[in-house]
């Protein structure tokens, strides 16, 4: 059950604009991006030189000179210097578990205020060289004569020279994400219109809200960039439809995932200022909403037994039946869209009369959700996913939105690879 | 034990000079005891894609009795030539864990010939025992194809079941390197795994991943957790580097009792059937 008075609130955020990777940030390490944006969210709530409680983040593509990576952003940001920090990673779920982190940390007294972040760079992804070129490189280190060394080295196949990064693929199936989800998209018999469909009303909602301002308080442009990149509002169910399948295309079933309707590689990084009721009221802060409560679930997709990226149809279940709560109690749904086809998987499996008893042991199905309701904001698949940046990106934008329209609830939830899912629920507070 | 020097002996064995032996079995055993050393696992486990543990995979026990079963094969008085032999079957019973530090006493020995429908087989035979204990008996399977001899006897055929591709649950990309890499680890350096030019003198288009490897790289997979058990394994096509493959459970679950499979992506044949069953 969630706490009983629940002390800590959202506050705030500050994200960079996202950006496809290999463009415009291509040359910001995790450090810079993660500094810019911990800066942002300082300037804007004048929190220069104070000591917080604590500052937690991650990434999930990191090099091993990242071990301290969010201390490192503190120390390089305008917050004293004695503000500590600690990295956590939960892979694509990073970003929101540093919120639950710290909000639990605060609800139990145990802090006033920290800042959850996240951060992702695609671009300067740590180069890791496959098992077969290491071998020979430390083959050649062992070599002594340079007949030995031309020998070995005449084993190198041009192949072998390809850096193995940055890469979504599973350690265990060597499938990316993507062949995971076709194999799941298949199975559920996602169509590729609806998948279209999905795509385009994230992109013409979060053109919206950069239209209407939305993001103007939530974001702070890094490199001359002042809009997510990945965005295109101009996007039609035309343009979506002409681009050919990249995943799935060696499976029996039709192929239906293609960029359009699938996250880019994205760079890019968030952060959420969370404190306490009273710290909040001290510092003259208008609490926005409040973390209710979070349920992680993992699945075994190992042996395909369940699909790579399920685990929030069964987290989802766990956190309203916890909380005595149905999808009527909601008023918006965020469901990150790592592809079209996860989150229309999800829904298909909440509607599913089968997945529900049989899967959740539950007597009757969830139930439809209102699309009007779904990411109203847009979601990853037009703001593009760093995906440790998408935790903080996603409460942020349904924390304010919250405060914005006068709505009560929201249900956030993020699927991460190795299975995982972590869920949440945002209420206004 | 150098194991070039013998490949070179048993490629002089397998031209055609003068006629081939004929005559009974050689009934010698050949006993070792070998210590399980933490590196020499690792490297296995390493190429295979097994954990580290203490409890070793028992494809390491094979590679362990590998060098006694090659000393035995390349033996004057066996009937059949060494090199060009094919690896067909392999079937170990494990009873209890064995572990990294354990010294496992081995005893080789060979069993046949046997009359096959596209040859001669061979059995190589090991136990291996730690501290007295039976804790692993093997039987590997080798076809000498187009071979017969009359003394020769007969047996029922392992019956290879009807194979239909799944959905691979995971894919395996393999480089050219691959065989070196288990040559390495395993002490095989059958040419036929490490140069294209020796692959294709034995009639394979390519180098070719060791049987060994990629059944004990699935058994990994499989990551059984079974006690007492029997992993069996038949090797189908064999797996031309580089290559993608494909790789699923079709029966059973990951740490359980399991049927599994090694096949072409393209034509869904199978490289390796494989089964982990309980024992008792």
């Amino acid at each position: 059950m969630s706490t009983p008075h629940p002390r800590a609130v959202i506050l705030g955020g500050n994200r960079i604009q996202f950006a496809r990777s290999n463009k415009q940030y291509a040359k910001a390490s995790n450090l810079d991006m993660l500094t810019s944006a911990l800066d942002g969210l300082i300037a804007r709530f004048g929190l220069a030189g104070e000591r917080l409680g604590e500052v937690a983040g991650g990434a999930v593509l990191k090099h091993s000179k990242d071990f301290n990576l969010t201390r490192e952003a503190v120390l390089g940001s305008a917050l004293a210097p004695t503000t500590p920090a600690f990295d956590l990673g939960q892979a694509c779920a990073t970003g929101l578990e540093s919120v639950v982190s710290l909000t639990q940390k605060i609800n139990a007294g145990q802090m006033e205020s920290g800042i959850a972040a996240g951060v992702d760079s695609a671009s300067d992804a740590p180069i890791v060289v496959g098992d077969s070129m290491r071998e020979i490189l430390l083959e050649l280190s062992r070599a002594k004569t340079l007949p030995q060394r031309a020998k070995i080295a005449s084993q190198i196949r041009p192949s072998y020279l390809t850096p193995q990064a940055p890469s979504t693929g599973e350690p265990r199936t060597g499938l990316s994400m993507g062949e995971h989800q076709a194999i799941t998209t298949a199975a559920w018999q996602i169509s590729r219109e609806a998948q279209d469909e999905l795509a385009l009303a994230s992109h013409h909602n979060l053109a919206r809200a950069w239209d209407d301002g939305f993001f103007d308080d939530l974001s702070t442009p890094y490199l001359g960039v002042t809009r997510d990149t990945n965005l295109r509002p101009d996007s039609t169910p035309e343009s979506l439809a002409k681009l050919d399948p990249v995943f799935g295309r060696k499976l029996r079933a039709p192929a239906t995932m293609t960029a359009g309707n699938s996250t880019p590689l994205t760079d890019g990084a968030s952060t959420v200022l969370l404190g306490s009721e009273e710290w909040a009221a001290e510092h003259g802060f208008t609490p926005l909403a409040k973390v209710i409560d979070a349920e992680a679930a993992a699945v075994d997709f190992v042996d395909g037994a369940e699909g790579l990226l399920m685990a929030p149809a069964y987290a989802v279940p766990r956190l309203l039946a916890r909380n005595g709560l149905t999808f009527a109690d909601f008023d918006v749904f965020e469901i990150h869209e790592a592809f079209a086809a996860t989150v229309l998987c999800h829904l298909a499996a909440w509607e599913s009369e089968e997945f529900c008893r049989e899967k959740l042991g539950l007597d009757a199905p969830l139930g439809p959700i209102n699309r009007s309701k779904l990411n109203p904001l847009g979601s990853s698949l037009a703001a593009g996913h760093p995906f440790a940046a998408t935790g903080g990106r996603i409460i942020a934008t349904t924390a304010k939105h919250l405060r914005l329209t006068g709505k009560k609830r929201s249900l956030v939830s993020i699927c991460a690879a190795g299975g995982q899912g972590l869920t949440a629920i945002v209420e206004a507070a | 034990m150098k194991m070039l020097p013998l490949y070179a002996k048993a490629v002089l064995k397998a031209l055609p000079l003068g006629t081939a032996k004929t005559g009974p079995m050689p009934s010698r055993t050949i006993m070792r005891s070998v210590p399980i050393e933490a590196a020499s696992y690792a490297g296995f486990t390493n190429v295979v894609g097994a954990g580290l543990g203490n409890i070793v995979h028992p494809g390491y026990l094979h590679v362990l009795a590998f060098p006694l079963s090659m000393q035995l094969l390349s033996d004057p008085e066996v009937p059949l030539p060494m090199m060009g032999m094919v690896h067909i079957h392999n079937r170990i019973d494990v009873h209890g864990p064995v572990r990294v530090g354990d010294v496992v006493d081995l005893h080789v020995r060979l069993d046949g010939p046997y009359q096959h429908k596209s040859g001669t087989t061979l059995d190589i035979l090991v136990e291996g025992k730690v501290d007295g204990v039976v804790k692993m008996v093997e039987t590997t399977t080798y076809l000498a194809k187009g071979r017969t001899l009359p003394e020769a006897k007969p047996r029922a055929g392992i019956e290879r079941e009807e194979f239909t591709a799944p959905t691979p649950t995971a894919v395996w990309h393999l480089d050219p390197i691959i065989g070196t890499r288990y040559a390495r680890a395993s002490g095989d350096y059958n040419p036929i795994h490490l140069s294209g030019l020796a692959a294709r003198g034995f009639g394979f288009p390519r180098v070719i991943a060791h049987g060994m490897y990629s059944a004990s790289r699935a058994l990994a997979a499989v990551d059984t957790r079974l006690e007492d058990y029997r992993w069996d394994v038949t090797f189908a096509k064999p797996v031309l580097l580089p290559s993608t493959v494909g790789f699923a459970i079709t029966e059973g679950r990951r740490h359980e009792a399991a049927k599994f499979a090694v096949f072409d992506l393209r034509k869904g044949r199978p490289h390796v059937l494989s089964e982990v069953s309980e024992l008792r």
